[in-house]
């Protein structure tokens, strides 16, 4: 595992900070007058999304990080993993919870960005749109409003639609609002 | 492939500025009574300041030069001292200077210093002209503040430097700067855990709309400054501190050889403490005070900060033709 110097640092560097791994997003080289000197960083906690300020000195070290961001296309699933393969053809499965809410946008032969720490995924971002497919018309009327209805998607999700949309359809959808954006046409292959 | 490299890493309009400031900075000098001087950027004998690291070269022949250790100067102001000692004259340069391991937006291993010494100037005639001279090369800002290190410590932290208990002083920098361990501990001194206590909850809050002035720094952060002759808890050694920005660094020097050897040495012991390279005190600085100085005044600015507030820039490289990467 590499070693980094403090006064090495720089944004985007993956460092190791109390056995997790961290992103610096700012870094800040300190030293007053004839002082000692110090590094000044904000850091996004890999696992969680949140965010820190640390100080560290400008003699200190840490670990960097084994992360990687890269492209993985789901393949299938089974009672407790997600089974996913690289560009190189290697098999990588990750634990069901691991990938919690995201999981709903997983269709087959997809490509996903993942960021792996140590070979394992660590966030899982879909892709912005989808085209998916509706699988159940249940003309749910939306109160008084009889411009949209509710549909479930072939993932299972539930979402608002036109009504002009039929079973079968393939719709876009956007995965971070979890909104109909446009119909997709059917090409004629 | 690197294709922009080759290039400076300041634009156009940079650069012009930069040139306009450095013909005011010779008008400011020449108006003043100042000669310019230019002292060496090579030299046998170093700065003894445990936290400056100087880089070191070799000299290939022996003719009087001992060339087992030259160094790039950090500072020209041993040599400008020796000027002094010698011609009387009040002096100031453009000085390139060098400090390995100091890179950010705020610092580049080599960097320009203006020094400027004058004698028969007390510090706060010095204070008076620096302020002169920042309000020419910034064009007019609202009056200048000045405030004791002791008065700033007050108002800002509520202790007294000057009298606070190390155990006070240490909780203070814990409880406010949750710094770990490693970074604030018992084992530091006094004066180190004041300097986190001024660098991070301090300077961020002074010297906002305009430069502040902090004077009377604690006699023990004296470097090379006399001590005050009615308060000898106190040192007439001064910062300037601009927009979170460490602008310059002057004070009335000390010009007593046995006071400045005794404060070499102390320094030693501290290297030697820490396991730190072994730099002999400057022993012709030392005979140049036995010889005999006025007492006189002197100032460090940093001349490529200044740069960067006059020019609005954020890093340092916005106003170097080539930052460290680059050269």
């Amino acid at each position: 595992m590499p070693i980094y110097s403090s006064n090495n640092f720089r944004v985007g560097l993956k460092i190791i900070v109390k056995e997790e791994p961290y992103a610096i997003e700012e870094n800040e080289f300190v030293k007053p007058g004839k002082g000692q000197a110090f590094v000044r960083v904000k850091l996004r906690r890999l696992l969680t999304g949140t965010r820190v300020e640390k100080t560290f000195r400008s003699t200190d070290s840490v670990k960097i990080a084994d992360v990687v961001e890269t492209t993985l296309v789901y393949l299938y699933c089974d009672d407790r993993f997600f089974y996913f393969i690289n560009k190189s053809f290697d098999q990588l499965s990750t634990d069901k919870f691991l990938i919690g809410n995201c999981a709903k946008w997983l269709v087959s032969q997809e490509n996903y960005s993942v960021t792996l720490w140590e070979g394992k995924i660590i966030s899982l971002t879909p892709p912005k749109f989808m085209h998916l497919k509706i699988s159940n018309n249940s003309e749910i009327e939306n109160g008084l409003q009889t411009k949209n209805k509710l549909v479930i998607l072939s993932n299972g999700v539930t979402i608002k639609v036109p009504l002009f949309l039929r079973e079968g359809e393939v719709i876009k959808v956007d995965t971070k609002s979890e909104k109909y954006v446009s119909r997709v046409k059917a090409k004629i292959r | 492939m690197n294709e922009k490299k080759w290039q400076p890493n300041i634009n156009i309009q940079n650069l012009l500025k930069r040139s306009a400031l450095l013909k005011k900075v010779r008008v400011f000098f020449e108006n003043h009574g100042y000669l310019e001087v230019e002292t060496p950027y090579i030299t046998m004998n170093t700065t003894t300041d445990p936290y400056l690291v100087p880089f070191r070269t070799n000299f290939s022949y022996d003719e009087g030069v001992n060339n087992s250790s030259l160094y790039l100067i950090t500072s020209p102001e041993f040599h400008m001292k020796r000027l002094i000692a010698a011609i009387k004259l009040p002096i100031f340069q453009i000085s390139h200077s060098f400090r390995d391991q100091e890179k950010g937006n705020l610092h580049n291993p080599e960097f320009t210093l203006l020094e400027w010494y004058r004698p028969n100037f007390s510090m706060k005639d010095l204070i008076s002209e620096v302020e002169k001279f920042l309000r020419y090369m910034l064009s007019t800002f609202e009056p200048t503040e000045k405030v004791t290190y002791q008065d700033v410590f007050k108002k800002h932290l509520n202790i007294d430097p000057l009298t606070e208990k190390k155990e006070n002083i240490y909780g203070l920098c814990k409880k406010r700067l949750g710094l770990d361990n490693a970074i604030v501990n018992m084992k530091q001194s006094i004066n180190e855990l004041l300097e986190i206590l001024f660098t991070f909850l301090i300077m961020p809050k002074i010297g906002e709309k305009s430069p502040i002035i902090v004077y009377h720094f604690p006699a023990s952060m004296a470097q090379l400054a006399a001590i005050n002759s009615q308060n000898s808890q106190v040192a007439e050694r001064f910062e300037v501190y601009y927009k979170g920005i460490e602008l310059a660094n002057g004070c009335k020097e000390l010009t007593c050889k046995k006071e400045q050897k005794k404060r070499f040495l102390k320094d030693i012991k501290i290297r030697m403490s820490r396991n730190l390279p072994y730099h002999p005190m400057d022993t012709r600085l030392l005979d140049a005070l036995e010889n005999g100085l006025p007492d006189f005044s002197g100032v460090a600015v940093g001349l490529d900060r200044l740069i960067m507030i006059a020019l609005n820039a954020k890093h340092i490289k916005e106003i170097m033709t080539f930052s460290i990467e680059r050269a």
